[in-house]
């Protein structure tokens, strides 16, 4: 309850006044207008069904919450131009990344960032060194994480992968440097890896992205890795990306495979979106020519259209 | 949340058509050549493609690449055929799984509770019976280790309704009766019939058999078939409870011996090795006077047509006329929904004339029933027999209107005599 108050008021508040605010232009006006309500709903269909441990504990009494708040809190009630959810969730969150003070809203921003869409044109390029600042804020002196910011040094890694596909995508640059100025995207990627082991297997598919040009085999991890569910599903959406790029090996294909057959084998019959991702991703792997616009769509059922070259043959 | 109902099929389509390029890609498994590495994938993906598609929904897909994708069997075949054991192993396990794609592409399914309604359509697809012999290869191969390969083999020359070339007939029936034989599992068995059935046209013509084909054919092939559809005699029916009763293995055995009687040198084979005992004895499941089925339309067929020197034949004498008059009955009542574009066609006048000649015993009831849907086709008939007229003016002769004609008026005088007799029954009644 006091958290989502928290997130309404962080919201209204920088609707109101210019305060910790630092985007400027009509896009940030949009932004400003749209994220309190695209917030509320986000959260309310986002949050409960995230296996992201951050906000879990707290995901059924925001739900509850929200709902009583929406009819009773004549604050909320903003008009909103027609624009298709999707278009205003990122923007929301991005902006919630960059402005927010209170540590459980950056939280639960950052726990979304897999949970929604990239738009391409969405412009990441200061978000990613942002993330990196907060992560190394979580650092001490000794290269550790701090313990009682481990949480979201977790969250602000996961994020930070995330982006940095979409941000490969925009790009189309080889072995980048789009986090730190100091340093490439493989060593720094290389460096969180060695402190948040959690997140080994999703660094180590990251990785594959930014390999430098001496670097002769790839990071995938290991098919024989028992991932929990949330990360095979998350595999399944990245991976079109490495194979669109050509960034994967043998050992990415196997995993391709492996991600799909165990998806899909699974005694429960697998839900829509997973089938969705993993044909895709078979699409992608044989060669289909897929628009990015549907590799970065988290919600694939309602991918637009795939050029097939065949028909035409 | 909204769903697109289009995207899944759409992807789904997509990576079939995509698979397929890259399958092809293959050239039977040498991946040496492939520098893209899409083959590569393609052939790894083997392994679970059949289920995505199955989970990706259904669709149908007709393919018109089923040709090229057996082509990559047979070069698979070949390969694995010259190739050391183990990789002979893998490449027989992917030709296996190549096959399983195409029934799944197609929408066949391989349960074999619906094998005998799986169907595959060869339409736009050029083929000749030499494009069938690999697989015959291929069963000739693995029949004895791999009964579910066999199975599959069967199946799909069994879903297109195609055959091998004479070259490889004799191997093929070889291989037919190995896999009807009653120690195998029964869906293997019924899946040798339905190839059978396939090739039904080029197993009636004995007389253009060399003495080898035509002896394996009459002295293995016809009791085999035998044996599948029914148990062996001295058998309960506890023994074998799959044997009885099977609406659609029923319907495929009777088309085969239809095609199988149309050539008067098989009658007394028919007749010896019991075929007709198993038609007559089939009269009560299928020509009811409830719900009579187009098994009984073949049925007819085979009678009839068997009749002309039936002296040899003489189980049919313990045919009673009320069964006769049932089968006839029924043929009309149910006849074949593709009738005016087969050669069953061909059997209507005689079913015509055996028609008239149990007439006299038929019911009031029959014989408005009879009436009703000789009507009815008379008026699919003419429709057609319109349409060609139309087509004809404006194009080349067509041969079949003649013979739709005399079949229009042959029908007619059945219908005037039903109608007579029908009139016949009201006098009666006006006497008494």
């Amino acid at each position: 309850m006091t958290f989502l108050f928290a997130l309404i008021q962080d919201a209204q508040c920088s609707f109101y006044s210019p305060g910790p605010v630092r985007a400027t232009g009509a896009f940030a006006r949009r932004s400003l207008y749209v994220s309190s309500a695209a917030l509320h709903k986000g959260l309310r269909s986002l949050v409960p069904g995230s296996s992201t441990n951050v906000v879990d504990s707290e995901a059924q009494p925001l739900d509850q919450d929200s709902d009583v708040l929406a009819e009773n809190d004549g604050t909320l009630t903003l008009h909103l131009p027609d624009i298709p959810t999707s278009d205003l969730e990122a923007p929301s969150v991005k902006w919630l990344l960059e402005t927010s003070t209170d540590p459980e809203v950056f939280l639960t921003a950052a726990s979304l960032v897999p949970q929604v869409e990239w738009p391409l044109d969405l412009d990441i390029s200061d978000l990613l060194p942002q993330l990196y600042d907060i992560f190394t804020s979580c650092v001490n002196i000794q290269r550790q994480i701090i313990p009682s910011l481990e949480e979201k040094a977790f969250a602000c890694t996961m994020a930070l992968s995330h982006l940095y596909y979409g941000r490969v995508l925009q790009a189309q640059l080889d072995h980048g440097n789009f986090i730190c100025s100091e340093d490439t995207d493989y060593r720094v990627f290389l460096e969180m890896g060695s402190m948040c082991s959690a997140n080994g297997p999703i660094f180590n598919m990251t990785i594959n992205l930014c390999l430098p040009e001496y670097a002769s085999y790839g990071w995938f991890p290991s098919v024989s890795e028992d991932f929990p569910d949330s990360v095979l599903e998350w595999m399944s959406h990245v991976l079109p990306y490495h194979f669109v790029t050509g960034r994967v090996d043998q050992r990415g294909e196997d995993l391709a495979i492996a991600v799909i057959s165990k998806m899909l084998s699974s005694p429960s019959s697998p839900s829509t979106q997973i089938i969705a991702n993993c044909t895709l991703l078979a699409c992608v792997m044989v060669g289909a020519q897929v628009d990015k616009k549907d590799i970065v769509r988290i919600d694939k059922r309602c991918h637009r259209f795939i050029l097939w070259i065949l028909c035409h043959d | 949340m909204i769903l697109c109902s289009s995207a899944l099929p759409r992807l789904k389509e997509s990576l079939v058509a995509q698979f397929q390029k890259a399958l092809w890609a293959c050239d039977g498994g040498d991946l040496d050549k492939d520098s893209s590495g899409v083959a590569r994938r393609a052939w790894n993906l083997l392994d679970i493609i059949c289920r995505i598609l199955e989970l990706a929904g259904h669709l149908y897909i007709p393919s018109l690449h089923m040709m090229r994708n057996l082509d990559v069997c047979r070069k698979i075949y070949s390969r694995a055929r010259s190739s050391e054991q183990n990789d002979a192993l893998v490449l027989l396990a992917a030709l296996r799984k190549i096959l399983h794609f195409m029934f799944t592409a197609t929408d066949i399914s391989r349960d074999p509770a619906h094998l005998w309604y799986a169907r595959s359509f060869l339409q736009g697809c050029p083929h000749s019976p030499e494009d069938f012999d690999g697989l015959v290869d291929y069963l000739d191969y693995i029949y004895s280790d791999d009964q579910e390969a066999a199975y599959d083999v069967l199946l799909l020359l069994g879903s297109m309704g195609v055959h091998c070339s004479p070259a490889k007939q004799h191997l093929f029936i070889e291989r037919l009766v190995a896999c009807m034989d009653s120690t195998m599992p029964p869906h293997l068995r019924d899946a040798a019939l339905r190839a059978a059935h396939s090739a039904r046209e080029e197993m009636a013509s004995i007389d253009a058999m060399d003495d080898r084909l035509r002896d394996m054919v009459l002295t293995k092939l016809s009791p085999a078939i035998l044996s599948v559809v029914c148990p062996p005699p001295g058998a309960t029916p506890e023994e074998y409870p799959d044997r009885l009763f099977n609406y659609g293995r029923d319907l495929c055995y009777l088309q085969l011996v239809f095609a199988l009687a149309k050539n008067s040198d098989w009658h007394p084979h028919l007749s010896e090795d019991r075929h007709i005992d198993r038609c007559i004895s089939m009269i009560p499941d299928y020509c009811n006077s409830e719900s009579p089925t187009q098994h009984a339309f073949y049925m007819a067929g085979i009678f009839l047509r068997i009749t002309p020197e039936h002296q040899s034949v003489t189980s049919l004498d313990l045919v009673t006329e009320q069964q006769w008059w049932d089968v006839m009955r029924s043929a009309w009542i149910q006849l074949p929904y593709d009738i005016l574009d087969t050669r069953d066609f061909e059997l209507l006048p005689v079913l015509v004339d055996g028609t008239k000649k149990y007439l006299q015993i038929s019911s009031k009831s029959d014989l408005e029933k009879l009436i009703g849907r000789v009507d009815q086709f008379l008026e699919i008939l003419e429709g057609d027999m319109q349409l060609k007229r139309q087509l004809q003016e404006i194009g080349p002769e067509m041969q079949s209107l003649e013979q739709e004609e005399g079949i229009a008026i042959a029908v007619k005088e059945l219908r005037s005599a039903a109608s007579d007799m029908l009139e016949s029954f009201g006098k009666q009644l006006l006497v008494t």
